[in-house]
């Protein structure tokens, strides 16, 4: 048995063997105490009686001698006899009246006179008649019995003694056999505590030496221990506890093969997504997709079709996990497969539905969006099987509409039915137009009272950040459902693919493309390279923004019309954040840059630390309302969407609350 | 620092002309000064010539004001609007709400007698 190191283990054989010892030797120790005054109590009294008895019997035997001539002759053998029969008695004397020895187991003693020691220590003793006396001298015990005549005339006196060590030889020979039942005792306690401790506690070995091997990991091998003692009943705990930890350590395993599944899985399904943003002529097609804990079904891709249109997938998988996942990406591969072949959305999805449902588990069924956008022609031609309806933007009139249509999803009703319900759609795009495809997660996440986003407040968000392009109307999108939620993560995957008509086929070579990241990248560019101005959160130190722009290199090449209207918008722009964010909350301030744009725009980045807010979703104002310019609200606003390419607030990011603000280096005559 | 407001009596109007800034700190006394022009029944000629910087709420109190004027029977003109003014009035496509002067003379001869 290994014994961990510096630490003494105390035997419990050896303490239940100390304990016994002592308990016995303390119990035998006591009771041969109790026992030996009572032995010297009983002998003493024992033998007081015989002496005085054989006192008694002497003077009654002398009685007779002593009336005769001769009385030494008779009471000398008498004398010689007891002595023989009694030979621990020291003292047998029998005297006459005048106290001369008359009898005496020595014949020299007889003639000489005798007297009783005269200090002798008498015992008081109930058993006494007249005249005698039990006495102690000097080491001896002494019965004295008058000898008397049957007239009740004194003749003479009968003494009996013994030395006391005798009675305490008796008594140590009583003491000797004490000492060896206590010795027996001892043995017997040092002796059965060893044996059975050790028999009790051989198993605890068993036990450890189990308990060591689950301490290495070796759950398999049980612990085998016939006991019908309390250990019994561990061993078979610790054989529980053993199966109940291989059933753990197997279901982590499994967890953990499984988390490592769904992150490949996960891995795959991102790769799976287009990279950036796609451009095709007037058109800016820009995806995002935001994926729950659990790995999803929903995808978009945006793919080359011949004759330089584009087509464009949004779908979204019943059912979550690797199972989701599966079908995704076969859905994502039918769909490639197809796309050159088949040249009508619709048909398309007829035979997809008709490839899946051969594989698609019954019950699981996929929500799909397809569209094919002729750049040349402006034109989009879409079917949807049984997916949300498209959210279309027109800029011309600032409407929002909601396009649904009869498909049903893919692989809900098998053998062909889905043929029946899809058809083409197509829409005519204009300049600004604005075309935003999304799944589930995007308007039917709910807020903390369950309510749903909803597609009437995506439609409201979609068109307050139209103006601001593909990357405004992302980021507007996903900072309204942060707000919806309150941050909270995701429940189901948020897909969302946005299509704006930019107006011009060329561009100007600004980027488009803005998430939470690259708008921290941009502040990362605009700390390396671009001028900054910190401002109190107050309203009139924003009115240092105009001096300040003077300084900045774009600014001192604009028009003088350009450059007001700048002013006005920045100021505009901090002046939301002073009032919404920080409450004008002076103690606060915000950072302004001028950032070096490669890409030809003016480009602006504020970050403050304020609240995050909802920018205002309100469609644009219309001023022939004559309420609408009774109360004169609103208008920073327009005046920031209009004067500027694109205006994103990203709130929340690790450094803060970013706005980026985008002008076109030469406005257009109004 | 000049002061913001500058009130002329005009032969058919009175004659305010905005200095500096016009901004959410000094709207409340041209708001005041224009109240007090429509309620003694008379015209109105905002002189925009020297506002060097319009934020949104200097929009929507000339806004609102010619709004309140229209509805009082009396009339407001704006008499030339310096650049930031008229790219802002511009921008927004406010021409028609805000009838624009190239100078006072013009606005007075605008005013109806």
């Amino acid at each position: 048995m290994t014994q961990p190191k510096g630490k003494v283990v105390w035997s419990i054989r050896w303490i239940v063997t100390v304990a016994a010892v002592l308990l016995t030797a303390g119990a035998v120790a006591s009771v041969g105490a109790v026992a030996e005054r009572n032995t010297r109590r009983a002998l003493t009294a024992e033998i007081e009686t015989r002496l005085l008895l054989d006192a008694r019997t002497l003077a009654l035997a002398s009685t007779g001698a002593m009336l005769g001539d001769y009385p030494e002759l008779t009471l000398h053998p008498l004398a010689k006899e007891l002595l023989a029969r009694q030979p621990e008695l020291s003292v047998i004397v029998v005297t006459d009246i005048r106290g001369v020895v008359q009898g005496h187991p020595d014949v020299r003693s007889l003639g000489q006179s005798y007297a009783p020691p005269s200090k002798l220590r008498p015992i008081e003793d109930a058993r006494l008649a007249q005249g005698e006396t039990l006495g102690e001298d000097g080491g001896t015990l002494l019965a004295s019995v008058p000898v008397t005549h049957p007239d009740g005339r004194r003749l003479g006196l009968a003494v009996v003694g013994m030395p006391r060590s005798y009675l305490d030889r008796v008594i140590t020979d009583a003491r000797r056999q004490q000492i060896a039942v206590l010795a027996l005792f001892l043995g017997a306690a040092v002796l059965v505590p060893l044996v059975l401790v050790s028999q009790l506690l051989r198993p605890i070995a068993t036990l450890r030496h189990g308990i060591e091997r689950i301490g290495r990991g070796e759950l398999d091998r049980p612990l085998v221990l016939r006991d019908r003692t309390e250990l019994g009943l561990l061993a078979t705990a610790i054989n529980q506890m053993a199966g109940e930890l291989q059933q753990a350590q197997a279901d982590l395993v499994e967890r953990e093969r499984l988390a490592h599944e769904m992150e490949l899985a996960q891995r795959i399904q991102r790769s799976l997504l287009p990279k950036g943003t796609a451009r095709a002529g007037a058109f800016l097609i820009q995806g995002y997709h935001r994926p729950a804990a659990e790995v999803g079904g929903d995808y978009y891709d945006v793919f080359d079709l011949a004759d330089g249109r584009i087509g464009v997938v949004v779908a979204d998988v019943a059912g979550k996990g690797l199972a989701g996942c599966l079908v995704m990406s076969m859905v994502f591969s039918l769909m490639r497969a197809y796309r050159d072949g088949i040249a009508s959305p619709a048909s398309l999805l007829t035979q997809v539905d008709r490839r899946l449902a051969e594989t698609l588990e019954p019950g699981s069924f996929v929500t799909l969006f397809y569209g094919v956008l002729d750049p040349n022609m402006g034109r989009m031609t879409y079917a949807s099987a049984g997916h949300n309806p498209l959210v279309q933007y027109r800029a011309r009139d600032r409407s929002v509409s909601r396009l649904s249509t009869r498909g049903i999803p893919i692989g809900a009703i098998r053998g062909g039915a889905i043929a029946t319900t899809l058809e083409d759609h197509t829409l005519q795009l204009e300049p600004g137009d604005i075309l935003v495809q999304y799944t589930d997660g995007v308007n039917e996440t709910t807020n903390a009272r369950g309510e749903q986003f909803g597609l009437e407040r995506l439609g409201s968000t979609v068109a307050a950040a139209a103006a601001g392009g593909t990357a405004s109307v992302i980021d507007a999108i996903v900072a309204a459902i942060a707000t919806w939620t309150d941050h909270a993560p995701p429940a189901d995957d948020e897909t969302i693919l946005v299509i704006a008509h930019q107006g011009t086929s060329e561009g100007d070579g600004a980027s488009e493309t803005l998430f939470s990241g690259d708008a921290e990248k941009l502040l990362h560019q605009a700390r390396a390279r671009g001028l900054a101005m910190t401002l109190p959160a107050r309203m009139d130190a924003l009115e240092r923004i105009g001096a300040w722009l003077r300084g900045c290199p774009p600014a001192r090449m604009l028009p003088e019309r350009d450059f007001g209207l700048l002013t006005t918008t920045l100021y505009e722009v901090c002046a939301n954040i002073v009032e919404h964010g920080y409450r004008e909350d002076s103690s606060r301030s915000l950072d302004l840059w001028w950032v070096p744009d490669d890409l030809g725009a003016t480009l602006f980045l504020v970050r403050d630390d304020g609240t995050p807010f909802t920018p205002d979703a309100a469609p644009d104002l219309d001023f022939g309302d004559p309420n609408v310019r009774s109360k004169g609200r609103g208008i920073g606003l327009q005046i920031i969407r209009r004067a500027t390419r694109q205006a994103t607030y990203v709130p929340g990011t690790r450094e803060g609350n970013l706005t980026v603000l985008r002008f076109p280096h030469q406005r257009e005559e109004a | 620092m000049p002061e913001p407001l500058e009130v002329v009596s005009g032969a058919h109007a009175v004659i305010v002309r905005v200095i500096g800034r016009l901004d959410a700190k000094s709207v409340p006394a041209l708001l005041a000064r224009c109240a007090e022009v429509r309620a003694n029944g008379r015209n109105l000629i905002v002189n925009l010539s020297r506002v060097e910087f319009i934020a949104s709420s200097g929009v929507g109190t000339l806004l609102s004001v010619a709004e309140e004027f229209r509805k009082a029977g009396r009339t407001v003109r704006f008499a030339s609007p310096s650049t930031p003014v008229l790219t802002v009035i511009q921008l927004l496509n406010l021409e028609p709400f805000l009838p624009i002067d190239a100078n006072e003379q013009d606005a007075e001869r605008a005013i109806p007698a």
